[in-house]
């Protein structure tokens, strides 16, 4: 092989695991945050009041909430004028322990209707003992016209956060077929694990990637990228 | 194998490993790592950083309607200008294909919110484009985030209409250059500084430098708020 056809075949390597690679999903363990408390706080949450968490926690998309006060445990980012809502999405029961998901909602308008306009909205996954809070993780982040998202999945015992970069994010392509053509966004995930004695345990590549292909594998958005 | 102990009704560990795994953070508890800009867990309670993109507060708030949109433009000479290069604008509930409207905000199809969103549709047969600008309730809070969202929207739409070649990451680039010129033209220095604090999202844009200025399109900044 002469040199200019090493060249070619180099280039054409890199192109394909280029595009490989910004297609598939990657771990990533620096994309989320455990957070342990060593002072807890007591809080009462009537489980009556809460839905069930279904598995997919985007907050933008579920429709049931109840408003509370701050749980100060879990920190808040601070801006002038801005007042900060807290709602719980809802719960689920896991061994002895359940587990709410919890949002710091920020809204920065003197509102004078009842219907709320937030602008960025955090979501926590926070693992309580009867009322005491034992900890926390940041499961969810979104800000209006920002190219980074986090979205997370609650199924079984096993938190799976995804981040999402996407340059598209308010641009839709329609080809001549009238079908969509989108870039491929860059996917980034990690996996958690709350154990039954109320551990919760970030997962290592290898066993993360078992995990997140035996769940994602039911949503069409990352079928073609596990 | 090692756990944290702690609680004598639960542990909560932040161990990393596949069971076998060391601890991590010791004193703190926690894993100290966020690319979100949101680097505040090894503290408890607030943090002082400039955090929100609004500009809610400033400028009048509007009715959320395709006439209320329509005569914004109309009154902004920069919008009306821009407009030429767009098909349709909606203020009504609608958005592009596979978009949601939930709260107020346009969803996309990842499931994030926008604050508005342009659609570019290839008509069969033709090298024509239709262009489609769509706006979330949200923005009409304020007349200046308003402002802000259109002229956005529409330099994507200028982008995609000259076929300069840019990709969506290097519009945005240049798109949000302006935005932060904007800012400082209307002195809003405070929230300018979105653009320069490393935790901001919008700044990753920033210091990503890109040789093409706004200015080189004919995109400008105005020195007073946009007129309702």
């Amino acid at each position: 092989m002469n040199a200019l056809n090493f060249i070619k075949y180099w280039i054409i390597f890199l192109f394909f695991t280029d595009c490989h690679s910004q297609d598939l999903m990657k771990y990533d363990n620096s994309i989320v945050s455990i957070k342990k408390l060593y002072k807890t706080e007591k809080i009462n949450l009537n489980n009556d009041d809460f839905s069930s968490l279904n598995e997919e926690l985007n907050l933008n998309l579920m429709e049931s909430k109840v408003r509370i006060s701050r749980i100060f445990k879990i920190p808040i980012q601070s801006v002038e004028d801005i007042d900060v809502h807290h709602y719980i999405y809802g719960y689920k029961p896991l061994n002895d322990f359940k587990v709410f998901l919890y949002s710091n909602e920020y809204n920065p308008s003197q509102q004078t209707t009842n219907s709320f306009l937030y602008s960025s909205i955090e979501g926590f996954l926070i693992l309580m003992k009867k009322k005491k809070i034992l900890g926390y993780i940041k499961v969810f982040y979104d800000e209006p016209d920002s190219n980074i998202f986090l979205k997370s999945f609650f199924i079984d015992n096993y938190i799976i956060s995804v981040q999402i970069i996407d340059n598209e994010y308010d641009i839709q392509k329609i080809n001549e077929n009238n079908e969509i053509v989108e870039k491929p966004a860059k996917y980034s995930y990690s996996v958690f694990e709350i154990q039954k004695q109320g551990k919760i345990i970030l997962l290592k590549e290898k066993f993360a990637k078992k995990i997140a292909q035996k769940y994602l594998v039911n949503y069409d958005e990352f079928r073609d990228k596990l | 194998m090692f756990f944290f102990d702690g609680f004598s009704d639960g542990i909560f560990g932040a161990i990393m490993g596949d069971y076998s795994g060391g601890a991590i953070g010791g004193i703190t508890g926690g894993i100290k790592a966020n690319k979100m800009g949101l680097n505040f867990w090894d503290g408890e309670g607030v943090i002082e950083t400039p955090f929100d993109n609004s500009l809610v507060g400033i400028g009048k708030n509007l009715e959320y309607s395709n006439e209320s949109l329509d005569d914004f433009i109309n009154k902004n000479e920069e919008l009306f200008k821009l407009s030429a290069n767009v098909d349709e604008v909606h203020a009504d509930g609608t958005g592009p294909k596979n978009y949601k409207f939930k709260n107020g905000y346009l969803v996309n199809s990842k499931g994030s919110r926008v604050n508005g969103a342009t659609s570019i549709s290839r008509v069969r047969g033709s090298s024509r484009m239709i262009i489609r600008t769509y706006l979330s309730k949200g923005v009409f809070k304020s007349s200046a985030q308003l402002y802000m969202t259109v002229h956005h929207e529409f330099m994507h739409a200028n982008f995609w209409s000259f076929q300069l070649g840019f990709s969506s990451a290097d519009q945005h680039a240049i798109i949000n250059n302006w935005h932060y010129d904007q800012l400082k033209a209307w002195k809003l220095t405070r929230r300018a500084s979105l653009f320069t604090n490393p935790y901001s999202t919008f700044s990753k844009y920033f210091k990503s430098k890109n040789p093409n200025h706004y200015t080189f399109f004919g995109f400008k900044t105005i020195t007073t708020l946009p007129r309702y």
